[in-house]
């Protein structure tokens, strides 16, 4: 980027000594468009992890998710009689990361929606790149869940290969596998076992957490029946063992691109870098959630017959599985660090960071959704003039 | 002194009540999950707002400035509880529907906006038609928002399910969260962007021209 004022000096031959320019004066190589590129180039691993894990389904999500905010992007800005920048790759990231936080089984236009939100409404009504004051791809998401709710945060879902009824003997694929008639399943609801998303290991705890037994379709599982408080959070705990390596790698139910932490931290590694993100927000965010996760107690239901009492519990929590759980990771390490709805300073950063652990974990333990990073970014994103205005520097000498 | 014609078609695309003037939002963004209640909404509120522009235009000599904003009150609420009363007579279903948001017509700023800037100064046939204009904008207005929640939010439209194919079996997928509050803004929202642009062009069109770097 040529400040115009050098390129006038330049022209009337004046050399390039004397230069007036307004501040900054101090200019850097990097650009829009460089630092774009090299988020997609980070979150190439997380892409790899869920085509990986998630087979035709992540490819079937990503391209919806993209092309959808790419054309939308473009559309918009050619008719608004913008230039076109669609080639600067912010587009394109907000389409992969509006399919990375997508269920693997989200019907096909639940992330052309969310794309189109996002980029339509949540980022073009406000002005454009630079002007948004949620993360795009976040708002996206909390518009589709506020739209199509069940069909995405649901715990059981069917696939969309997924027949309505039983399937006679002889056309049953090798790995057909009857899901079993149980709570979270309709009576005659059957799938293969390799297309679905099950419930996540928070949404598992979510229903040991919430107990309402008059309720049509109680969740309440049996095994809670009588059981204390206590006794609850260790059966909460219970649920939670998926090895700690296997939620590393990816093995773990969960958004398309949300699951393998290793994946995300790879990327990660390469924006910090870059200096494309800094450290402060994905340190503070997830050493957050790991205190808070461990530090506040569960509020616990005990059933007995019909009636519910709720318990206090403290139970040490469970650190690691906060931070690798759901898309703590994700959320930290891109979503959160998005240059325009993050605070400026260092120290504004490290408040952002720990507000958003704060809330993500108060939602997982308290509130209504099993997960609450999405949320936890939106309200803090909204916070960040607030944080900006507090933590703006001393000017030297005053 | 603009024609009558004027006077009624002014109300209802350049000085809309809703997307120009932006007043009564309230009622804009509550009651408009259907088109059925937008209607009831839009046709109530236009009936107290022709009948307190005349009244307010007959008694304009009688009412002292320094105290007129309670005239109109007085006024208008006399209107709103007849209205109100014709509503649990004839349309209880409509009534129990709308709940609060009939009373509430007392405070709607577009009724009470126009008392306060054409009503009180211009003669009663002028206000009838100010009246009558406004009121149908506005009522244009909530149908349009609701149409498009009810349309899009429910997959309904005057209560009949629509988008389904020939085998009655549903074509599109409704997006809840438009019937909900959030939706309710975000429509309203669009919808005056567009109103702004077209407003734009029509004033300005050299505007047209220019390009946003």
């Amino acid at each position: 980027m040529t400040p115009p004022a050098k390129k006038k000096s330049a022209s009337e031959g004046s050399g390039d000594q004397f230069v007036i320019s307004a501040s900054p004066h101090i200019r850097h190589g990097d650009d829009i468009s460089r630092v774009m590129w090299m988020v997609v180039v980070a979150l190439l691993p997380a892409l790899f992890a869920a085509c990986y894990f998630f087979l035709w389904d992540a490819v079937r999500i990503v391209l919806i998710g993209v092309l959808t905010a790419v054309a939308a992007e473009a559309v918009i800005q050619k008719l608004s009689k913008q230039r076109v920048t669609v080639g600067d790759g912010s587009a394109v990231v907000t389409g992969l990361l509006v399919a990375f936080v997508m269920p693997s089984n989200a019907p096909w236009f639940a992330p052309l929606v969310a794309s189109l939100f996002a980029i339509a409404v949540v980022k073009q009504a406000f002005g454009g790149l630079g002007c948004n004051i949620w993360n795009p791809a976040l708002a996206g998401r909390a518009f589709v869940v506020a739209c199509f709710g069940g069909l995405l945060v649901g715990g059981w879902l069917p696939s969309p290969a997924q027949p309505d009824a039983d399937p006679p003997v002889e056309a049953r694929p090798a790995n057909w596998v009857a899901v079993p008639e149980g709570r979270r399943f309709a009576p005659d609801e059957y799938t293969r076992t390799d297309a679905v998303t099950g419930a996540s290991a928070l949404s598992a705890r979510k229903d040991y957490l919430t107990a309402i037994p008059e309720s049509e379709e109680p969740p309440v599982l049996e095994e809670q029946l009588g059981a204390t408080p206590r006794e609850t959070l260790r059966m909460v705990q219970r649920a939670n063992n998926t090895g700690r390596l296997d939620m590393l790698l990816g093995a773990q139910v969960g958004s398309v691109g949300e699951t393998s932490a290793l994946a995300l931290l790879i990327g990660g590694a390469l924006l910090l870098a870059t200096k494309v993100i800094r450290w402060h927000i994905p340190v503070a965010f997830l050493g957050s959630i790991a205190l808070f996760g461990w530090l506040l107690p569960f509020h616990v239901p005990a059933l007995e017959g019909a009636r519910v009492t709720y318990g206090w519990v403290w139970a040490g929590g469970q650190p690691l599985f906060e931070v690798l759980a759901g898309g703590a990771m994700l959320g930290a390490i891109f979503m959160a660090t998005d240059m325009v709805t993050s605070p400026i300073t260092r120290r504004g950063r490290l408040i952002f960071g720990v507000g958003c652990g704060l809330i993500a974990v108060i939602i997982r333990r308290y509130g209504g959704y099993p997960e609450g990073v999405a949320y936890a970014i939106l309200l803090m994103n909204t916070a960040v003039p607030l944080i900006d205005s507090y933590t703006k520097p001393r000017v030297y000498g005053t | 002194m603009p024609s009558y014609r004027e006077e009624f078609t002014k109300g209802i695309f350049k000085n809309n009540g809703i997307f120009v003037l932006m007043l009564g939002l309230c009622p804009a963004l509550a009651v408009t999950t259907s088109v059925t209640n937008a209607f009831a909404m839009g046709m109530a509120a236009s009936a107290v707002l022709i009948c307190s522009n005349v009244i307010v235009s007959a008694l304009r000599g009688l009412i002292p400035k320094a105290v007129r904003i309670p005239c109109f009150i007085v006024v208008i609420a006399t209107f709103v509880t007849m209205v109100d009363m014709v509503m649990k007579g004839f349309f209880y279903e409509q009534s129990r529907a709308l709940a609060i948001f009939i009373p509430l017509i007392v405070v709607n700023c577009i009724i009470l906006g126009r008392a306060e800037a054409f009503g009180y100064k211009n003669t009663v046939f002028r206000s009838f038609l100010d009246g009558a204009g406004t009121g149908l904008g506005f009522t244009l207005a909530l149908i349009l928002i609701g149409g498009i929640r009810e349309v899009l939010g429910a997959g309904t439209l005057l209560g009949y399910p629509i988008w389904l194919d020939a085998y009655g079996r549903t074509v599109f997928q409704p997006m809840t969260g438009l019937v909900l509050a959030p939706g309710a803004f975000i429509v309203v929202g669009l919808l005056m962007a567009g109103f702004r642009a077209i407003g734009r062009h029509r004033q300005h069109p050299q505007m047209d021209q220019v390009t946003w770097e």
